[in-house]
């Protein structure tokens, strides 16, 4: 990554005008996927002391988008897959500095914080484009660049996640997430879907029949099912069902 | 844009690129125990202390360090001397090149955990890469060290 400029606005309306005025601004999470791109910048627009990296509990949850992944991780009043959904995102050094907004805008479709917030049906707060949901935006993205504020859900009752990689820290081959009665599955790896009203009794493979799985150089579309549907099968066992045989 | 850079309680008037980032400000500086490894976020062999939390410095831009308070090995050397001797004891010490990094993840995981066990001393430390010593001497010596103090 290659920047011509670091700048630090007065405010968000400076930010977003700043933001959309370059076509190669772009505005700073903990710039670890930034720092990764073979991009040119014109402006990195740090807005670190103007958004939010607070966690809100209540009936409804608010997490600010500056929020790291380790506070996710660590904040034990949060739902326990969200929990569950950053542990093992590289290590301890790059959860301090990845943070929610960063994972959330950029769409990674092999991000496991993610699929949770897409089971969770969270709402996004942008500063110009207002209230959008997680599915939606996870589908469509936004026609014009913004600034993302927070990330927003009503407080599940039960809540997992659980994933599949070959090495500890790597990035998963397989993710799934529960909320109630509601499963994502992430890193097919295309971007996370969701299964509503799952019926839990039913048998992994029952369950997931009709989701596409798709083949990359980490793993076959054969091998993804198959991880998926022992993982969902392990879930399904957290949550006192299934596992006779 | 001129920054107050704060390493191991001195203070530099310091004047990053945009794109700067801290390992290689640490490394002008004269902090020559910051190793670079991956360059790609990878492998925690460049970690330092910033703020008291642990950061891969190959990857923290310098001018987000300004009036923060920067740690490196050179920073906290009875205690680097300290898990040395425990890792030494252990039979795990081998080319060292990840040592610096290491010794500033045992650091910061001190920091935040009290008594922690072999499960979350293996589950804090899983981001510092090692290319000899294969894990299990190291995170032995970090919980007998736990265990003496
Ligand atoms: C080595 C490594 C391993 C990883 N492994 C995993 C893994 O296993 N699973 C996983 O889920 N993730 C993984 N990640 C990704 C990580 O979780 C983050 O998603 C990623 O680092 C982006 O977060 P960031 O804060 O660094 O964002 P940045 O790199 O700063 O930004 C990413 C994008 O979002 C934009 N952006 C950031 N914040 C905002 C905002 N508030 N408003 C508008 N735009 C914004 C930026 O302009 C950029 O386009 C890994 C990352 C690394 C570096
Ligand atoms: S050199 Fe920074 S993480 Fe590998
Ligand atoms: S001792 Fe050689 S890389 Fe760790």
């Amino acid at each position: 990554m290659k920047a011509d400029r670091i700048v630090k606005p007065s405010s968000l309306e400076q930010a977003y005008e700043i933001l959309i005025s370059e076509k190669s601004a772009t505005i700073l999470g903990g710039g670890l996927f930034l720092r990764l791109q073979k991009k040119h910048f014109t402006t990195l627009i740090d807005c670190s002391h103007l958004l939010s990296s607070e966690i809100l509990i209540g009936d409804v949850i608010s997490i600010g988008s500056m929020t790291s992944l380790r506070d996710i991780e660590t904040n034990l009043s949060l739902p326990k897959g969200l929990n569950q959904s950053v542990k093992q995102i590289s290590g301890v050094g790059v959860r301090n500095l990845a943070t929610i907004g960063g994972s959330v805008y950029g769409r990674y479709p092999f991000s496991d914080i993610n699929t949770m917030l897409v089971a969770l049906d969270a709402t996004l707060t942008f500063f110009n484009s207002g209230k959008i949901s997680m599915r939606k935006y996870n589908e469509e993205g936004l026609k014009e660049k913004d600034i993302l504020l927070e990330i927003s859900f009503r407080a599940p009752q039960f809540s997992a996640s659980a994933f599949y990689k070959k090495v500890y820290t790597d990035f998963s081959l397989i993710n799934l997430s529960v909320s109630n009665n509601t499963l994502a599955i992430g890193a097919r790896p295309m971007r996370p879907i969701y299964l509503e009203h799952v019926d839990f009794s039913k048998s992994p493979k029952e369950i997931l029949s009709e989701v596409e799985f798709g083949s990359d150089f980490k793993g076959s579309k054969e091998y993804r099912r198959a991880l998926c549907e022992a993982r969902l099968e392990d879930l399904i066992y957290t949550m006192g069902g299934h596992h006779e045989n | 844009m001129k920054i107050n850079l704060i390493v191991n309680h001195n203070h530099y008037d310091y004047y990053p690129r945009p794109d700067e980032y801290l390992i290689e400000s640490l490394r002008k500086l004269g902090f020559q125990s910051v190793k670079k490894g991956c360059d790609t976020t990878s492998c925690g062999v460049c970690s330092v202390i910033v703020d008291g939390q642990l950061v891969p410095s190959c990857s923290y831009l310098t001018s987000r360090c300004d009036q923060k308070e920067v740690l490196t090995v050179e920073g906290i050397p009875e205690e680097a001397r300290h898990i040395a001797e425990f890792i030494t004891a252990e039979g795990v010490d081998q080319c060292g090149f990840c040592s610096p990094g290491h010794v500033m993840a045992i650091h910061a995981l001190k920091l935040e955990l009290k008594n922690p066990t072999m499960e979350e001393i293996k589950h804090y430390l899983a981001g510092n890469m090692c290319r000899c010593s294969g894990y299990e001497g190291q995170h032995r010596a970090i919980k007998k060290m736990m265990e003496v103090e």
